[in-house]
């Protein structure tokens, strides 16, 4: 009978464990049962050890140089093989780019279903309870998955990582990857990065946002010189990514990403729901809004009422203040 | 066919042999608005909708089932930073934080 959890983990783009996976396998310890770690990639064989030391009672590692970077048509197979062989009651993935694609096709490659991007589990009886933030993160939905195994992908940092023990032990198994260059039929011709400067806004403890309330591109010099001087990075909200002002990239919200620092601060941002949805795990928010009416101040720790031009210079300058001070 | 695909720190362009299912995200570009007279036009045709069976698919058994939707109770104390000017306000702003040990 299935039992147990399969974790299919990853490796950062720098070939570390990925920070999900500790996560990923405190979910499988705390769901009860054996905890298999699958290991697919290039250069990931010395990954393993760090898996058993978060508690993996098993570790499965498919190291091959066509599984450098992640497609569909040769992780997805190998994925299938080992859950076919491992029969777990649970499969869970980070929602990572790997995560997305990888979920629904091994799911209907094993027949059964997958609820995407949640953040809280428990077993009740042999069934599975996943819940997911929905509705652009103003209400919660708890699932049910009627077929064997269930999988869930799971969104980082909601879940405590499993505790890191460097003396446990693992039984470590390699495999081939037993897909060729033929198997692949997509082909990735060509990766750009955009220039990330300084701190990642997944991984910053502090973000500072600015929205449409700052006025123009300009006004974003400001906030990151703000979130140089507390080291954290700087995100944007829709508006102000729409017109060009800030990239993209740093958008923050049910389109953007979701961003999870001890301190998020928002300046010039009116708290509409898919901007919220972005945050919504965040504990303190700081806002700076001329509007007391701006709803964001409700999910505000603190509220700050008045024209970010001439608080955020006077913050700023405190900030450094407090710092030099030790 | 040839995509750009958005990763977390950037782009990939990724080659793919058709027929391929492709998602797009919200960088994609402007949707096509129809013009008045296409929305006219749109009026008059015809919408014919099928069931299931008239395309050959019997109704797949349901694999997952909503147990629960709630809204999760998150009560926040807004502290609003009183000053008499912006620049005082600012500042207190930051001595709050410290006291918080969030900075
Ligand atoms: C399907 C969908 C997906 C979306 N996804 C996202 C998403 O991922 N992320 C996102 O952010 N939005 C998203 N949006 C857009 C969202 O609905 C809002 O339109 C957007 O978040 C508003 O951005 P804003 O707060 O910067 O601008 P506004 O709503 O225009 O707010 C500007 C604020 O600045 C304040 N302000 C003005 N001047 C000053 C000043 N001098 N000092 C201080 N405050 C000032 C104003 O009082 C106001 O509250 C989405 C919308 C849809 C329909």
């Amino acid at each position: 009978m299935a039992s147990g959890t399969l974790v299919i983990g990853e490796a950062t783009e720098d070939g570390k464990l990925n920070p999900v996976v500790p996560e990923l396998i405190g979910i499988g310890s705390r769901l009860g049962g054996r905890v298999t770690v699958a290991l697919l990639g290039s250069g990931v064989e010395g990954l393993a050890r760090e898996a058993a030391a978060f508690g993996a009672s098993k570790v499965i590692v498919v190291d091959d140089a066509i599984l450098k970077e992640y497609q569909g048509d040769s992780y997805v197979p190998i994925a299938e093989r080992i859950a076919k062989e491992v029969d777990p009651a649970v499969i869970v993935m980070g929602q990572t780019m790997m995560g997305r694609d990888m979920a629904p096709r091994l799911a209907q490659r094993l027949g059964t279903a997958v609820a995407m991007d949640c953040v809280n589990f428990e077993m009740q009886g042999d069934k599975l309870v996943a819940e997911r933030p929905c509705y652009g993160g103003s209400a919660r939905a708890r699932y049910t998955i009627n077929g064997t195994p269930q999988i869930a992908t799971v969104r980082a940092k909601a879940q405590e990582p499993a505790e890191r023990d460097d003396s446990r032990q693992a039984e470590v198994v390699k495999q081939p990857a037993g897909v060729g260059e033929g198997d692949v039929r997509t082909r990735i011709v060509e990766r750009r990065k955009e220039k990330a400067e300084g701190v990642r806004l997944e991984d910053a403890k502090v973000v500072v946002s600015g929205g449409r309330g700052l006025g123009g591109p300009e006004g974003f010099k400001p906030l990151e010189e703000l979130a140089d001087v507390l080291g954290g990075a700087v995100g944007a909200s829709r508006a102000v990514c729409d017109l060009g002002w800030y990239p993209v990239a740093n958008q923050v919200g049910l389109t953007g990403k979701v961003v999870t620092p001890d301190l998020y601060i928002a300046v010039g941002i009116s708290g509409a729901s898919q901007h919220m949805a972005g945050i919504s795990s965040v504990k303190n928010i700081v806002s700076i809004n001329k509007d007391a009416d701006a709803s964001i101040f409700k999910s505000s720790r603190w509220a700050v009422v008045g024209d970010w031009k001439e608080i955020v210079p006077a913050f700023t300058e405190k900030v450094r203040q407090l710092k030099a001070s030790g | 066919m040839t995509v750009e695909r958005v990763l977390l720190d950037g782009f990939e362009t990724v080659e793919a042999p058709t027929p391929a299912v492709v998602t797009v995200s919200n960088e994609l570009g402007e949707p096509r608005y129809p013009q008045l007279r296409q929305i006219m036009m749109a009026a008059k045709k015809e919408v014919k909708p099928w069931t299931l069976g008239e395309i050959g698919i019997s109704v797949p058994e349901k694999r997952i089932t909503l147990e629960a939707l709630f809204v999760p109770e998150t009560k926040v104390e807004t502290e609003i930073i009183e000053g008499d000017t912006p620049r005082e306000k600012g500042e207190k702003l930051a001595v709050r934080l410290r006291e918080a040990k969030l900075i």
